[in-house]
């Protein structure tokens, strides 16, 4: 009677007002392979963090054979024999694989030398039963995401759990691989291990997984064995119903749907020119670098008065795109046009005077300088405007800053230290300095990630604007919802390709779900 | 002339083999100057007060790994800045011997035991006949022998124990340790006891070897051996190197003394003048192989 | 870095402040054969008379230079370990200068030494700035290394080529009289140094806080990935926070020659590198805290230095009373560095 039972978890975000996990319940019976699937942001992530002990919730039960347990961290989540393969597996990457599996539990001698023998001859074991192909003794560097996950693997199974949970078991490019990774899980299966599974790959989930459960906006929303379950079904819970009216079917402003009123496709003059031409781009992860995931042949163009979503799923390469787009990774093929002149080539400095402007995802790490004042914060992109001589400009960058305040409703005084302010507050500073200098391209990911709503239609709004005013504005997002109503134009890419570009008054969610969750003809 | 020079090498390699532990446990060290002043100021109280070699030894080892491991045990608790922490000690280390030595023996000059004892000269059996490499074996004090051992005992200890293991994890990428349980913070904490260990070995040497002890006897050798672990690759036999190649400098100087009749200030500057220049050789090698492409 | 929050400041910097006087109060009795006599040297020390108050306040002023050398590189990211050298090849430089000019007009000179003192602490510590720019060698060992050799190449050159063959002394003939700074309080060494100090506060202030280069180097230090997001020359602040501080060592140093020693002895500027640091510390890195941080610093500095007299125990106390000020003022205050693995960085292999 073994199994976990999770109970009313529920898990709020600060930082980013953002609730992950609204009161979820779920049952993983013992031996089975469960898979939770899910977009981007359903919560599925948050959830499996808590059980294996990386977050803790705000509220609700964890049970393991119907006994109540405290997890408090990964260890203790080891030591109810619970364990999670991550998708950035933390590894020690200077070390050998065999020396990651082995860490923190080698065999030694009395006197403290390590039994690497004796603990490489176990390790082998592990990979011949499980099928788990990989050189003990390459530098763990040199491993891409793959390699990456299966020594993550190796290294619970080395550790003795009972529970594996695996974070998006990656198979992104190697076909042929994903019949292999169905017999590692048979096997391990066999030898009585449970596993939970992360994905949002269909096909694979109901392939593999003896029940599927998915998860949408911080709910649960339905378990049923897989054999129950189509692809087409799983696609419209994940994506869920349509809330976005498509603009050419009318407007409605109402404050309580993020509706908003989008200028129109046809007033907005296709210009001849493309201000941003992605050229045949593709990226694969090399040595020393941190994995991203691979992208292939992915071209589009932005033009001048338009806005473009790239969407999908995060590691479908949007990740990647957006560190090739602002610049701060190279393509390994094709390149990046910016007003005719290639990206690689110019420094950030020089971009900028161009008139390209870049929100990242990690605005708290790049965007921003949390122990400096909100003021400084927000004349980060104009400084120069605002000294003069030794003089500071005092009433200029008041005027400024209580402009943007006003502007963006952003509820803080400016005297204060940035990281004092809500997580929303600070997203608000760094995404209104952006945008209020008028730029002739910006790039914005996840535009709406850590804004409540009346700030998510506020920035849809600000978006609109900008393309009004004749500039373009590449959005790169996971958000569906996000993508149909911002843009006119979207990308979708599905496994590191583009799976299609289409305009957003023709399409509806669910066929942009199928599109990115690869169902149907083009699976 | 190999005889003195193993000598003279001797402090720095036992300073900079503990200071290569919290280095690659991702701390950068700046009291070992400090640690090795305060072990050779024990060595000397212990034993020109009665007691014989192994007392002094053992009593630098203890108070020098004393106050290394309150201090990193302290810093990283208060979550002070450890650097400062360092820089704390190595005032501390000065005041404080002045301090004691005043308070014990009378003077703030140089103290002179009436009976320190000397210290055995030792020749090893066999490989004092070796060829060329036999004046590494032939009459050095024990300290000397205590460097040679511990090189490659540093090297078996970082290479193939599970604390080195984790030690080495720290400094590159501290979340593994997290994520297997393993605390980040006491193998810290032991990796800087570890060189608060070696630096009053390294201190002790240089109290016996003067047979007296001098105010500011360690003269820049805890920033020379800082020095010698990047030097060396942070590896224990590149640090056997370079502390090799640094006492053959010093000695050039101090020969250079003889015959040009360079002074002795002079010849206190030399040694940070030429790990200076080696620093920047260096870096400049370094960062011409390793070209980034960040932009 | 700033911390607003006023409350924190003053109360670890009080925390450290009593720690200090509660060691000395319990470690003075231990040391000397008149407890009260000493003790009341110690306190009452900088307000005897007119002679030890001037003396004070010159040596605030001074040590005030010297911290705001390191509020300057610590603003910009930058770890300034040569603060020893600079300061002394500053004295050095000041001296030779003046001992080679024409005496024609005091004024010019006085100058022209200001130039030579702040340009030879500048390029000395501009040059692990460069390095660090360059090739990424650590500003914090290169400039600790740097500084030693030539502290040591000074007391060398001070006690040999350069000595005053008619003074007992180990000195540098003394410079004339034309160039000496006039008293303001004789008989005590009190001069225009303290006004220097004042300014160059001020200036620094404004630097810092109403320029763009000045929010250029702060926001570097802060956070380069910041600061280049932004699209700021982040490379030249490895050099320009360094070379500053650097310029503003020399200049203490050539000061302290110009109002207080009129010559360069052996061994007189020791300690101002270090006090630099622990005033910069006390001061929370902000320019105009600077004030009462040098002035807590120096009031238990010159105690101490006055005790001793009674007390026959070495000034090396104040250096363990650094140390407890350090170490309590460091321990409300973690992460205002860079990063260790930033610092490591360079030379990892």
């Amino acid at each position: 009677m073994g199994g976990i039972e999770l109970v009313d978890i529920t898990k709020y975000f600060p930082e980013n007002g953002v609730t992950a996990d609204s009161s979820v319940d779920l049952i993983i019976e013992e031996g089975e392979i469960h898979a939770i699937v899910g977009e981007n942001g359903s919560g599925k992530s948050t959830l499996m963090h808590i059980l294996s002990g990386l977050v803790r919730p705000d509220r609700g039960k964890i049970l393991l054979d119907n006994r109540e347990v405290r997890i408090n961290s990964p260890h203790g989540a080891l030591k109810y024999g619970i364990g999670m393969v991550h998708q950035h597996v933390q590894i020690v990457r200077e070390y050998t694989v065999l020396q990651n599996i082995i860490l923190g539990r080698e065999p030694r001698t009395w006197w403290g030398h390590i039994k690497l023998t004796e603990a490489r001859q176990q390790v082998e074991a592990l990979k011949k039963r499980y099928k788990l192909n990989i050189d003990l003794d390459r530098p763990s560097f040199e491993l891409s995401i793959d390699g990456e996950q299966k020594t993550g693997l190796l290294a619970l199974l080395y550790a003795g759990v009972k529970y594996i949970i695996i974070d998006e078991p990656a198979t992104l490019f190697e076909e042929s691989e994903s019949d292999l990774l169905h017999t590692v899980l048979g096997e391990l299966q066999k030898n009585g291990y449970t596993l939970i599974i992360i994905t949002h790959k269909l096909r694979e989930a109901l392939h593999y997984a003896d029940r599927v459960s998915v998860m949408r906006g911080g709910r649960r929303i339905i378990t049923r064995p897989s054999r129950e379950l189509s692809q087409e079904e799983l696609s419209k819970l994940m994506v869920g119903p349509n809330t976005v009216i498509p603009a050419s079917f009318g407007t409605d402003t109402s404050a309580d749907t993020i509706h908003q009123q989008k200028t129109p496709k046809a007033h907005f003059k296709q210009a001849a020119e493309p201000i941003l031409q992605v050229k045949n781009v593709g990226y694969a992860p090399h040595s020393g670098h941190s994995a991203l995931p691979k992208i292939r042949e992915v071209s589009f163009e932005v033009f001048p008065g338009e806005v473009l979503a790239v969407t999908g799923i995060r590691e479908n390469g949007l990740e990647t795109l957006e560190q090739l787009m602002s610049g701060f990774e190279n393509p390994g093929t094709g390149d990046i046009l910016y007003k005719g002149k290639s990206i690689s080539g110019l420094s950030i400095r020089e971009l900028r005077a161009r008139g390209f402007a870049y929100i990242p995802t990690e605005r708290m790490l790049r965007g921003a300088s949390l122990d400096s004042s909100v003021a400084e914060n927000m004349i980060l992109l104009n400084y120069k405007d605002f000294h003069s001589w030794g003089r500071l400009k005092k009433e200029e960058i008041d005027h400024f800053t209580g402009n943007l305040k006003q502007l963006f409703n952003i509820k803080a005084s400016t005297k204060d230290r940035l990281a004092g302010l809500s997580g929303g507050n600070i997203q608000k500073v760094i995404i209104s300095r952006e945008i209020i200098n008028s730029p002739e391209l910006l790039i914005f990911s996840e535009p709406s990630w850590g804004l409540d709503l009346r700030g998510r239609k506020f920035v849809m709004q600000k978006i609109d604007d900008l393309k009004s005013q004749g500039s373009a504005v590449l959005v790169i997002t996971s958000d569906i919802e996000e993508a149909l109503e911002s843009a006119d134009r979207i990308v979708v890419m599905y496994r590191g390709k583009v799976n299609g570009i289409v305009s957003a008054d023709r399409v509806d969610k669910a066929e942009i779900g199928r599109l990115m969750l690869g169902v149907g003809p083009y699976a | 002339m190999l005889h003195s020079i193993v000598e003279i090498m001797t402090p720095f390699l036992l300073a900079a083999l503990g200071g290569l532990f919290t280095e690659k446990a991702g701390v950068l060290n700046i009291a070992l100057e400090g640690l090795m002043l305060i072990g050779a100021f024990s060595a000397a109280a212990v034993a020109g007060t009665g007691g014989g070699l192994l007392p002094g030894t053992l009593s630098a080892v203890a108070v020098s790994g004393a106050v290394a491991y309150i201090y990193a045990h302290a810093a990283l608790r208060l979550k002070a800045n450890i650097f400062i922490a360092a820089l704390a000690v190595n005032l501390l280390a000065i005041g404080g011997t002045q301090i004691a030595a005043h308070l014990i023996f009378g003077t703030k000059g140089v103290i002179e035991f009436e009976a320190f004892p000397s210290q055995p000269s030792v020749s090893l059996p066999l490989l004092q006949h070796i060829p060329l490499l036999g004046e590494f074996f032939t009459e050095h004090s024990l300290f000397v022998y205590a460097g040679f051992v511990l090189v490659p005992a540093f090297a078996w200890l970082l290479n193939s124990t599970p604390f080195g293991m984790y030690v080495k994890a720290a400094g590159l990428n501290s979340t593994a340790l997290f994520a297997r349980g393993i605390s980040e913070q006491r193998t810290k904490v032991l990796a800087i006891t570890i060189s608060g260990i070696t630096c009053g070995l390294a201190g002790a040497s240089l109290a016996f070897n003067l047979g007296a002890y001098v105010p500011n006897i360690t003269s820049g050798r805890g920033w020379i051996a800082l020095v010698a672990i990047f030097l060396g690759y942070k590896r224990p036999y590149g640090i056997f190197i370079v502390a090799f190649l640094f006492a053959a400098a010093e000695l050039i100087a101090q020969h250079a003394q003889g015959i040009v009749g360079a002074p002795s200030s002079l010849l206190l500057a030399f040694p940070f003048f030429i790990t200076f220049i080696g620093m920047i050789l260096f870096s400049a090698l370094h960062s011409s192989l390793f070209k980034t492409t960040k932009k | 870095m700033h911390d607003t929050r006023p409350a924190s400041t003053f109360f670890s910097i009080g925390i450290a402040i009593t720690a200090a006087l509660l060691v000395m109060i319990i470690a003075l009795p231990l040391l000397s054969e008149s407890p009260v006599k000493t003790l009341s040297a110690f306190l009452m020390g900088p307000f005897r008379n007119l002679f030890y108050f001037g003396n004070f306040l010159n040596r605030v002023g001074l040590y005030m230079i010297a911290g705001l050398a390191m509020v300057v590189a610590f603003q910009g990211g930058m770890f300034n370990l040569g603060g020893e050298g600079q300061v002394y090849a500053g004295a050095l430089g000041t001296t030779m200068f003046l001992l080679s000019v024409p005496e024609l007009y005091g004024p010019l000179g006085v100058t022209g030494a200001v130039i030579v003192a702040a340009c030879t602490g500048g390029l000395i510590s501009g040059l692990s700035g460069f390095l660090k720019m360059k090739w990424g060698t650590d500003e914090l060992i290169s400039s600790f290394l740097l500084s030693s050799s030539l502290v040591y190449t000074i007391n060398y050159l001070v006690s040999g080529p350069l000595r005053n063959s008619k003074s007992y002394l180990l000195s540098t003939p003394e410079i004339s009289y034309q160039f000496r700074l006039p008293q303001l309080l004789p008989p005590s060494h009190l001069n225009l140094s303290l006004l220097t100090a004042l300014l160059l506060v001020g200036l620094a202030y404004k630097y810092l806080f109403h320029t763009s280069g000045g929010y250029e180097l702060r926001m570097t230090g802060l956070n380069r990935e910041f600061a280049r997001y932004g699209g700021m020359p982040v490379e030249r602040y490895y050099f320009i926070p360094m070379a500053l501080s650097g310029a503003l060592y020399g200049l203490a140093g050539g000061l302290y020659v110009l109002g207080t020693s009129f010559a360069t002895l052996q061994g007189s500027t020791s300690g101002m590198g270090w006090n630099g640091i622990a005033i910069a510390l006390i001061g929370r890195i902000h320019p105009l805290l600077l004030l009462p941080a040098a002035f807590i610093f120096t009031y238990l500095d010159f105690g101490a230095e006055n005790a001793m007299i009674y007390a026959d125990f070495t000034f090396e106390f104040g250096a363990v009373l650094q140390a407890l000020v350090l170490f309590f003022v460091t321990a409300r205050f973690s992460g205002f560095m860079r990063k260790k693995g930033g610092k490591n960085a360079a030379l990892d292999s």
